[in-house]
Parts: C-alpha cells; sequence; structure tokens
C-alpha cells in the first residue's frame, strides 16, 4: 500500500484518526441505494471504478449493497492500536467490509476480524462491551472537525493537506514539503 | 486532490490545521544523531 511504501522510503511517523464518514447509519445498516439517494449517481459505474483502482494495488474489493455503521469498529481499532502487532486489524476490517461485505456494526463480527489478527479476545470484547475507547473516538472525531475534514482518506502533513485517493508521488510531494518547511512534525 | 468517497475535493492546498495538535517525537537512530520524522495524520474511516 502507498502509506506502506512511503514509511519505508520517507522518515514517517503514520498517525491514524478516525472519522466519521456517515455516523447517522442506523443499527441494521442502509442500502447504497439509500445512501446515495439523489446524487444521480451511477452505483454499478462508481463500483467498477473503485474495483479497478483497488485492483491496480492489489488489494481485495466485492460487491457491496449495504454500509453499516462503522463507531465500534473505530472503537476497536483504536484500542488495537495499543496492542502489539494490533495496527494489522485496520486493514482486516476493510477487508471484512470491502471485501467481504460483512457487517462491522455487528461486535461478533468484530471480534472474529480480531480474532483472525491474534489480538485478545478477552480484551477485545470489554473495549466493546464496556465502551472503554469511546472517549479516544470522541476526540478523533472533535480533531477531525478541528481540521475541517469532510472525506475521507484526508492525509495531513505540517499545514498541507490532501483528500482523496492519492497517486503516491503527490503523497510523497506532501510529506516533502512539510519536511523541507519543518512543520510536519 | 481527486475521488474522495464523499466530501470536498481539493487540490494541494493548506487545510486548516492547528499546528502544536500534530504531536511531535523524537527519534534518535543508531549513530546518535537526533532528527525528526514528518507526521503524516490520516484521517480514516472502516466504511
Amino acid at each position: 500500500m502507498r502509506i506502506e511504501k512511503l514509511k519505508t522510503e520517507h522518515r514517517l511517523k503514520i498517525r491514524l484518526v478516525h472519522f466519521p464518514l456517515h455516523p447517522d447509519t442506523p443499527a441494521e445498516g442502509r442500502s447504497l441505494a439509500d445512501l446515495f439517494a439523489g446524487r444521480n449517481l451511477d452505483l454499478e459505474a462508481l463500483h467498477a471504478q473503485m474495483k479497478a483502482r483497488m485492483d491496480a494495488e492489489g488489494l481485495p474489493y466485492g460487491e457491496r449493497a449495504r454500509t453499516y455503521n462503522s463507531r465500534l469498529a473505530q472503537e476497536l481499532g483504536k484500542w488495537a492500536d495499543t496492542q502489539p502487532g494490533g495496527e494489522a486489524i485496520h486493514d482486516a476490517i476493510f477487508r471484512a467490509y470491502f471485501a467481504e461485505g460483512r457487517d462491522i456494526s455487528q461486535p461478533a463480527v468484530l471480534l472474529d476480524v480480531a480474532r483472525q489478527v491474534g489480538l485478545p479476545i478477552d480484551a477485545a470484547r470489554e473495549v466493546l462491551d464496556k465502551r472503554t475507547f469511546k472517549d479516544a473516538i470522541d476526540a478523533d472525531w472533535k480533531l477531525s472537525r478541528e481540521y475541517g475534514v469532510t472525506g475521507v482518506p484526508t492525509f495531513v502533513a505540517g499545514r498541507y493537506g490532501v483528500v482523496g485517493a492519492q497517486p503516491y508521488d503527490e503523497l510523497v510531494q506532501l510529506v516533502q514539503k512539510a519536511a523541507t518547511e519543518g512543520d510536519g512534525r | 486532490m481527486r475521488s474522495a468517497r464523499t466530501g470536498s475535493i481539493k487540490g494541494l492546498a493548506e487545510v486548516p490545521t492547528a499546528l502544536g495538535l500534530i504531536e511531535r517525537k523524537l527519534i534518535v537512530p543508531q549513530g546518535g544523531n537526533v532528527s525528526e520524522p514528518v507526521t503524516l495524520t490520516v484521517f480514516s474511516d472502516y466504511v
């Protein structure tokens, strides 16, 4: 992935901030047709476009009909970052949703994903049951508002930012600009 | 900027970042030189 390559080739510290893309998604999820209603979008064309992009990156991408509330997934992901090797959960959650179409709002699904990446299940269950990372995600959402973020992914280095899937060279440019000005640390 | 899944589409541009919000960390590589890496903050969601 681009970020991993960036991290390897440049002196870079990556910080993931969880952003609420569709925070009002109900517990049962929402169909993509409903989500994009009124925007005059061709969902099949959008899917094909995304599929081509993911294929080019060697990433799995399947058919999706629904979106789900990601709040609990974010809380679990935030906790996972505190665990050894826990960052693997991010790709695993993306894969569960984008490739397998699983309902990542469901604790059982999230626990299964946590198990797949070797995280301690009892601790993961406690995070979901007791919402122990609720405040941490609230803080991420607050930070997103302060930065004026409106879409994902958004990349910020120093005083500069770019939104959307970016060519690798543009991310390099962003990082180098911040490094040159000495304000990206 | 292009192809955000939703939200605004902008070019490489300044965004309203608050300096100091991005955490600063010192790294001491082998050899003893002290340098600071750039922090790339990635705002993302799983859906």
